[in-house]
């Protein structure tokens, strides 16, 4: 189409969207116009007044026909004009970036590699570089997740394990900052995880007027291909926890295939499951169940096993890494009242490594046991009164216990224990408990996922029998399962006998999500609920007695489904429960060499956030060798904390991070990053034709391809920036106007011998 | 206020209501205790006196003429007396006028994790008792042997031998935590039995036989703390071993509760 245009206006359209369009007539436009009206005016007054043969209407067709011959001829008299800015030959400087990641391995659509694309076509002795060579000093730069100079693409090696496209501009714009700069050429794919956004660059491109010109290389979609998407697993874990991990894979060219899907920890299999694949291009979701066994940083690894044919097969396999902790988390069980399910839910968590439940039991009016606590100290004054002292605590259970108990502080305490400590609240149910304990309209109602009906006069007369199965959200939740290894099937449900229920819960709130309902014969109940509030989250399990679970007869002596199911909950109550400090690593796998951001965030024992504590990171190398690096206040956000650690070779570094304040420890915490090659290149890695085309349009540059790119010399002479010079290109010679003229002088004899008018 | 001092005056003020019971009771043809405790209501949640009925009912002797079979000692008064003085001195949540009578195979008895067992030289038990008595207590079920002496534990070991495999009867320390669950009792051996005689020794079935475990089971050896129960409110007995006997009773259950 551009090309007809330009044999058609003599010039592509970029030079007409770029130029201005003047006439250089000499004579004046005033003159010229008059000149053109009367001759308009005779022509008309001769049509007019022709007798003969020609009816009205004839005369008005053969008028108009003239009349639009003779504006041709007028507008060629007027020697149009268009007015270019050029860029100045051999007086300006070009930056080619050419991405030297692995993704350029890839075949393009010709089927060879995009590499061998992009070195053929701006290699030294290519037509291309030929012509830019001739207007433009060029630079060329390689790009994957650094930027370098280099002599051009044959030396690259097209090896990089990631493309960071904003670096790689950023730093070919300030390496060009000091000389005229008509433009940068990106020859990519445009596949970047770099983790910026783009418009971090193009500000500063766009504010220095330096247009951006992309060739995309590759294809858009790679097909035949299988891919696995995200996989989205706790940052970290408790030792021993079940997790429910939803595997997306797409693909094109397998429709209705099946296919394994296998989930490994350090080459041990953990699951194997199988997903059979929908319609290209629709991700089919694998759910698969598996525990974490082995403390420590764990590199998780989901792949599915290579099918015939297929175009990539490296984005088959996924890793993510998982902080799996054995540290024991404390839970705080108040009791308002002695009663069987404080004994079992004891018992059921009894063998848990990680979830220590301190009991607080009231036994009567100001007299309390203490279970299981740590020291003669703990709790010896009651429930906490003070933030620090709960606070210290990463769950909190309530059970059977009146609101009024409680000071309206210590209501508000509780609250703040979910919100601001981002501990996990469970409220079991019971005849003090909920609303019938008088919760309703208080700062733990705020709190909880499920809303508090009218309280029942009395509670005893509102006990109700439920069968309890699993909503649809709740068959696939980590705190609603029996069994820790595969997801639990509806007749472990059914078999169970069934709870019972004072407190009459039928609606959650928005936002919150039902996990275990209840059928109550006239209506559904809701039994186990849960939401996130502020930084933590809240649980209802609103039941007085599940301990029924294991003791009914029914309930066979070894059937754990009692102990796994509050094991469950218990976990995932405090799972990613936040300390005083935490750490936090931009990427947790990176190249050897690449600079990775750490961010501590500090709060005190009342989680309020610390701006003058003293930081400090132990980086130990997977040699042993240490480096301390202190942490900085951000300065950007209270009580955070960061510093850029730099693992210079392959394995796992280890971030030991310790922080006081006031000469007082505040805490500390760990983390790890792999260093090491990393396959993220092979996935998405079809063109990304939108974000370099957005690229090229929001700085005034273009897209092209390796087919369209020819045209890039000219679009850079009359486009791009530095020094330039106006030239004047004549319109009059356009073809299109002679075509015009030839036409309407054709049409207004073709229609005289039509009409007879010759 | 000591809890001591609470059990005094609960007792003092449970006596009443007791009493209008007892005499309700005394009043009442004497050979009923049995088949008409006040009310033998379903499970609804709440903490219940579940007393194990064993043998087929007829037999055995009774007090003030009363013909009563041996599992039914002390039954129902000393029930209903324990129940009100639990829910009077503690939070537990307890309906006194309900006392369930289960047989030791009935399912209905895994409704109540707390059992009371009475005069087990004379419990034949059978099988299925046998086999449920050991599930019982194998899920997390608790029980509670008062009132045999003597020979009688050969009897009950031989129950528990076979319903819990590898079991061993050991004796319950004196600073053992159900003696300071609610009431620190400092001399568990303190409390004289009812009848005299032999010193009261605590056996226990711990968890694994290991005495730092769930205790399953408390055995009063020598003793009998229910005939101090039943007859709290007539002055049979000095207060004070009254006293002390619910002291036991409210331990052993808070115990069960929480552990």
């Amino acid at each position: 189409m551009e090309r007809i245009f330009e044999a058609l206006f003599k010039f592509r359209p970029l030079l007409f969207r770029e130029g201005d369009l003047t006439f250089a007539t000499p004579w004046p436009m005033a003159l010229l116009v008059l000149g053109a009206a009367v001759i308009a005016v005779l022509a008309v007054a001769t049509y007019g007044t022709a007798r003969g043969r020609s009816s009205p209407g004839d005369r008005t067709v053969l008028a108009t026909l003239r009349l639009a011959a003779l504006g041709i001829l007028t507008f060629c008299l007027m020697q149009p004009t268009l007015i270019l800015s050029s860029t100045v030959a051999q007086r300006n400087f070009v930056g080619i970036l050419v991405d030297d990641s692995r993704s350029m391995t890839l075949p393009g659509e010709d089927g060879r590699p995009r590499s061998v694309t992009a070195t053929e076509t701006f290699g030294a002795d290519s037509e291309l570089v030929e012509a830019l060579s001739e207007r433009f000093a060029l630079r060329y730069f390689r790009f994957s997740g650094d930027a370098g100079r280099v002599p051009g693409p044959e030396a690259m090696g097209f090896d990089g394990t990631r493309t960071d496209l904003v670096s790689a501009l950023d730093r070919a714009r300030e390496e060009l900052s000091s000389v005229p700069l008509s433009g940068l050429v990106v020859l990519s794919d445009g596949a970047d995880n770099g983790g910026r956004a783009l418009a971090e660059a193009m500000v500063p491109l766009q504010a220095a007027s330096v247009p951006v010109f992309t060739v995309g290389l590759g294809e858009e979609t790679l097909d035949p291909d299988i891919q696995v998407g995200e996989v989205e697993l706790p940052r970290t874990a408790l030792q021993g926890s079940a997790l429910v991990v939803d595997i997306l894979v797409s693909h094109r060219g397998y429709r209705g295939r099946r296919v394994p899907v296998v989930v490994e920890d350090g080459g041990r299999i953990l699951v194997e499951d199988s997903v059979t694949l929908e319609s290209d291009g629709e991700p089919a979701v694998a759910r698969v169940r598996f525990s974490l066994d082995e403390a420590g940083p764990r590199r998780i690894r989901v792949r599915v096993p290579a099918q015939d044919g297929e175009a990539v097969v490296q984005n088959n396999v996924r890793e993510v890494s998982v902080e799996v902790k054995a540290r024991r988390q404390k839970i705080l069980y108040f009791e308002g009242e002695p009663r069987y399910e404080l004994k079992f839910l004891r018992r059921a968590i009894a063998d848990d490594p990680n979830v220590q439940v301190v009991v607080l039991q009231r036994t009567a009016d100001n007299k309390y046991l203490r279970l299981d606590v740590d020291g003669p100290d703990e709790l010896v004054d009651g429930f906490p009164d003070t933030r620090e002292e709960l606070f210290a605590y990463q769950g909190l259970i309530l059970g059977s216990v009146e609101a009024s108990f409680f000071t309206s502080d210590q209501l508000r305490m509780i609250a703040d224990f979910v919100s601001v400590r981002g501990g996990g609240l469970l409220a079991l149910g019971g005849r003090n408990a909920l609303a019938e304990g008088g919760y309703g309209g208080t700062a733990v109602d705020e709190v909880l996922p499920v809303v508090l009906e009218e309280p029942a006069p009395d509670p005893r007369r509102a006990y109700t029998e439920m069968k309890v199965g699993p909503t649809p959200a709740g068959a696939s939740h980590p705190a609603a399962q029996l069994r820790t290894e595969d997801a639990t099937p509806d007749s472990l449900w059914a078999a169970l006998p069934p709870l019972s229920t004072l407190n009459r819960i039928v609606r959650v709130k928005p936002g919150a999500t039902s996990l275990l309902a209840g059928d109550a014969g006239d209506e559904q109940r809701v039994v186990l609920a849960h939401q996130r509030y502020g930084r933590g989250k809240a649980l209802a399990f609103a039941v007085q007695d599940s301990w029924m679970w294991q003791m009914h007869a029914d309930v066979p002596l070894d059937d754990p489904s009692h102990e796994i199911l509050w094991q469950q909950i218990l976990r995932w109550l405090v799972e990613g429960v936040p300390d005083q400090v935490e750490l936090r690593a931009e990427r947790d796998a990176v190249e050897p060499g690449e600079r990775v951001r750490i961010t501590a965030e500090v709060l005190d024992s009342t989680y309020l956030a610390i701006n003058d504590a003293s930081v400090v990171a132990s980086v130990t190398a997977p040699d042993g060798s240490v480096e301390q690096l202190v942490m900085e206040w951000t300065v950007d956000e209270d009580g955070l904390y960061a510093a850029e650690v730099q693992p210079t070779f392959a394995g796992s570094w280890t971030v030991d991070v310790s922080a006081a304040s006031e000469g007082a420890i505040v805490g500390s915490g760990v983390l790890h990053v792999d260093a090491g090659p990393s396959d993220a290149e092979y996935f998405d890695a079809g063109r990304r034709t939108a974000v370099l085309e957005r690229l090229a349009e929001d700085t005034g540059g273009r897209f092209y391809t390796p087919e369209t790119v020819s045209s890039l010399p000219e679009d850079l002479q009359f486009t791009g920036g530095g020094v330039t010079l106006t030239e004047e290109r004549d319109l009059w010679d356009m073809p299109i106007l002679f075509l015009l003229l030839l036409g309407l002088v054709g049409a207004e004899w073709g229609y005289r011998r039509m009409r007879g008018l010759v | 206020m000591k809890p001591l001092g609470i059990l005094g005056l609960a007792l003092v003020a449970t006596a009443a209501t007791v009493t209008l019971d007892a005499r309700r009771t005394v009043e009442a043809p004497a050979s009923a205790p049995a088949s008409a405790p006040q009310s033998d209501n379903p499970y609804d949640g709440r903490y219940t006196f579940a007393r194990i009925q064993f043998g087929g009912g007829g037999g055995g002797f009774g007090r003030f003429g009363r013909r009563e079979p041996p599992w039914a000692h002390d039954h129902p008064r000393a029930d209903r007396n324990f129940s009100s003085i639990l829910g009077e001195l503690t939070f537990v949540d307890t309906d006194a006028d309900n006392i369930r009578t289960l047989r030791m195979d009935d399912p209905e008895v895994f409704k109540y994790p707390v059992i009371y067992v009475v005069e087990v030289g004379s419990w034949n038990a059978s099988q299925e008792e046998i086999d449920a008595l050991g599930e019982f207590l194998g899920k997390g079920g608790f029980m509670i042997v008062d009132d045999f002496r003597d020979r009688q534990i050969y009897q009950l070991q031989g129950i528990l031998a076979e319903a819990l495999p590898g079991m061993e009867i050991l004796e319950v320390p004196d600073d053992h935590e159900i003696f300071d669950s609610f009431y620190f009792i400092e001399d568990p051996h303190s409390l004289i039995p009812p009848y005299g005689g032999n010193r009261p020794i605590y056996f226990g079935v711990f968890e694994d036989n290991d005495i730092s475990k769930r205790l399953m089971a408390i055995l009063n050896y020598n003793n009998d703390i229910a005939e101090y129960w039943e007859f709290s409110d007539q002055g049979f007995y000095p207060i004070d071993l009254a006293n002390e006997a619910y002291q036991f009773g409210v331990n052993y259950v808070m115990y069960a509760l929480t552990h």
